[in-house]
């Protein structure tokens, strides 16, 4: 249990800190100073689940994932000074931990030529109970052409399209400017609209 | 406060897709939207296995364990080149430059300090306590056996080895320690008989030259005449230290032949450390530039005061004493010597002359049943030993004698 000192204000770490999830009600707000792993997980396993469901896609083990992400939690958890919110602070081991794997899948695709694995076979059949087929493939040909997007503005448009968040929260998240998001987010839209141009060029082909 | 003209309208938020373009992406991310994540069960299996992971960090132990242990060897490792690199380039020396044995490589080095001294002794080279050997040679001349025939007055021609007085054939009485002087001789066969020319009590005393090797003092033997040069070069400025003297006394004694001038070291140690640390060796070294200078009695004195049961390896010197003693018909002392370096489970060199050595002196005693069975544990040891000829002789006289004492013919 590492104890996190905030000295800047009076509102406490946690207020501050959840003040940024949007969820502060449903939530309790542990009393004192004192950051547990149980404490986060319980606040925040359900946000940080959906963060890799988003950012990660069909592909690959979102259990894992998650698992992975609160162990980084556990080993950084007593130099977490508390600079930024905790939300920030998981949302960025999130991200990180999700394009890590992303590239080993990438080194993995391309060590067995992707024969070995395949997006749309990856993904568990109870977590597309009720989704048809082709909504599966359309699912798995987005990731497939957002893979080829810069790692921030895949991000940036994940977060504003699928988490539907508004450009100020995703700066908040991302610890950059509004208008940076904005320009991030334009790029990576122009950028899709001309990969499925060409990929249903090819496919109609 | 938030522009919402600014906002970028979302595609799964599109009524009216203008092109197919838009309705595709709209429609794919409204089935990405609906990509299932966990619900509060997975969610709870994962803490339980999270718990798990966290309440028992075996692999992050044993990773830190493999890490150390990996540290341990690649530094040991790196250490030992290291020292091996250090010791290929500051001796000179690489130990797969040679397939010879080190031994032998020791006697290589000991053969060339030996071949640039001038003297009969040599230096013993080897590293273990047995370095206090007896490098010399004892050269006894033993006139040839009589005509006529042999009896038992002849008891007193059983010679000493060395002794000149033997009725019996003789020959060349020459040591060799294997493997340690150089500069012995093996036995010549046709070596010149003749009498020797002191004598005492109608024994022939040997004009023996023995060489006495003092233990080691601080390194192996081989290397003590090169740390001389080095220190004998430091000595003219300082006050010499125990091992200086000690080692500019044997460079004298064993490089330049010039027993005198060890002496003269070794005096100066005995002025300046009395009660040296290295006292003793400074007294075999004073008892072997005694005997090479030429006196034996000084040497035998010198001996006689060494406390042999506190000095490692004294076997070699108890020969030496106790050949001495016997030359100075000191045989009941010389026999006690003998028994002691006398090994029947160890025929060596050093056995063989202590054994043969002691059957004289019991010759001289008047205990012909002992020098008898010694003989014949001799002959038994040794059958091809230096002195097998005049053992034979020996029994045979013996043998004479009683059978002339019997009546019988």
């Amino acid at each position: 249990m590492a104890v996190v000192k905030h000295s800047s204000g009076p509102r406490t770490l946690w207020s501050r800190a959840l003040s940024m999830s949007g969820t502060k009600e449903r939530r309790a707000i542990p009393s004192n100073e004192r950051l547990s792993l149980e404490g986060l997980y319980r606040a925040y396993s359900a946000d940080v689940a959906r963060w890799v469901s988003r950012l990660a896609g069909p592909g690959l083990d979102r259990d894992d994932l998650i698992h992975d992400v609160f162990l980084v939690v556990k080993d950084k958890l007593h130099s977490f000074r508390g600079d930024a919110p905790v939300r920030v602070w998981l949302f960025r081991i999130t991200s990180k931990i999700v394009a890590n794997e992303r590239r080993r899948a990438w080194r993995r695709h391309l060590r067995f030529f992707g024969l070995d694995r395949r997006p749309e076979q990856e993904g568990p059949p109870e977590h597309w109970p009720s989704a048809p087929l082709d909504a599966r493939e359309r699912v798995a040909d987005l990731y497939a052409l957002m893979t080829a997007l810069p790692e921030r503005q895949r991000q940036t448009l994940i977060l504003f399209e699928l988490e539907e968040l508004d450009t100020e929260s995703i700066a908040v998240l991302m610890e950059v400017s509004p208008v940076t998001v904005r320009v991030w987010l334009h790029r990576a839209r122009t950028a899709l609209v001309r990969r499925v141009v060409a990929h249903r060029r090819r496919a109609q082909s | 406060m938030r522009n919402a003209r600014s906002e970028p309208m979302r595609w799964k938020a599109e009524r009216n897709p203008q092109t197919s373009n838009d309705r595709w992406l709209r429609d794919a991310f409204r089935a990405a939207a609906h990509l299932g994540t966990r619900d509060e069960v997975g969610l709870e299996r994962i803490w339980r296995g999270l718990a798990d992971a966290t309440s028992h960090p075996r692999k992050r132990v044993a990773r830190r364990w493999v890490l150390a242990v990996g540290g341990f060897v690649l530094g040991a490792s790196t250490g030992a080149l290291a020292a091996i690199g250090y010791y290929t380039l500051h001796r000179g020396y690489a130990p797969s430059a040679s397939s010879a044995p080190s031994y032998e490589r020791r006697e290589e080095r000991l053969r060339r300090v030996q071949t640039r001294s001038s003297t009969d002794f040599a230096v013993s080279p080897s590293p273990s306590n047995e370095s206090l050997a007896v490098a010399g040679e004892a050269k006894v001349e033993v006139p040839p056996i009589p005509a006529g025939g042999t009896s038992l007055g002849s008891v007193e021609a059983m010679p000493i080895p060395g002794s000149a007085n033997s009725p019996l054939h003789g020959e060349a009485f020459e040591s060799d320690i294997p493997g340690r002087a150089s500069a012995l001789s093996r036995p010549r066969p046709g070596a010149s008989t003749r009498l020797g020319a002191n004598q005492r009590d109608g024994v022939r005393l040997p004009s023996e030259r023995l060489s006495l090797s003092p233990p080691r003092l601080d390194p192996p033997g081989g290397r003590l005449v090169q740390r001389v040069e080095v220190s004998s070069t430091e000595s003219a400025r300082t006050t010499p230290g125990e091992g200086t003297l000690l080692a500019e006394a044997l460079s004298s004694l064993r490089g330049a032949g010039d027993a005198r001038r060890a002496l003269e070291r070794l005096g100066l140690y005995t002025r300046l450390y009395p009660s040296g640390r290295l006292s003793q060796e400074a007294a075999l070294i004073e008892a072997e530039a005694l005997f090479r200078s030429g006196d034996e009695k000084m040497a035998l004195a010198q001996l006689d005061r060494l406390p042999m049961a506190e000095i490692a390896g004294t076997r070699p010197l108890m020969l030496l004493r106790g050949e001495l003693r016997a030359s100075h018909s000191r045989y009941r002392e010389a026999v006690a010597d003998l028994g002691v370096v006398f090994r029947p489970d160890r025929p060596d060199e050093l056995s063989e002359r202590a054994l043969f050595t002691r059957a004289a002196c019991q010759e001289r005693l008047g205990k012909t049943g002992d020098a008898r069975s010694d003989v014949e544990a001799y002959l038994r040891l040794f059958p091809l030993g230096v002195h097998r000829i005049e053992a034979r002789a020996f029994l045979t006289v013996v043998d004479g004698a009683r059978l002339d004492s019997t009546g019988s013919p």
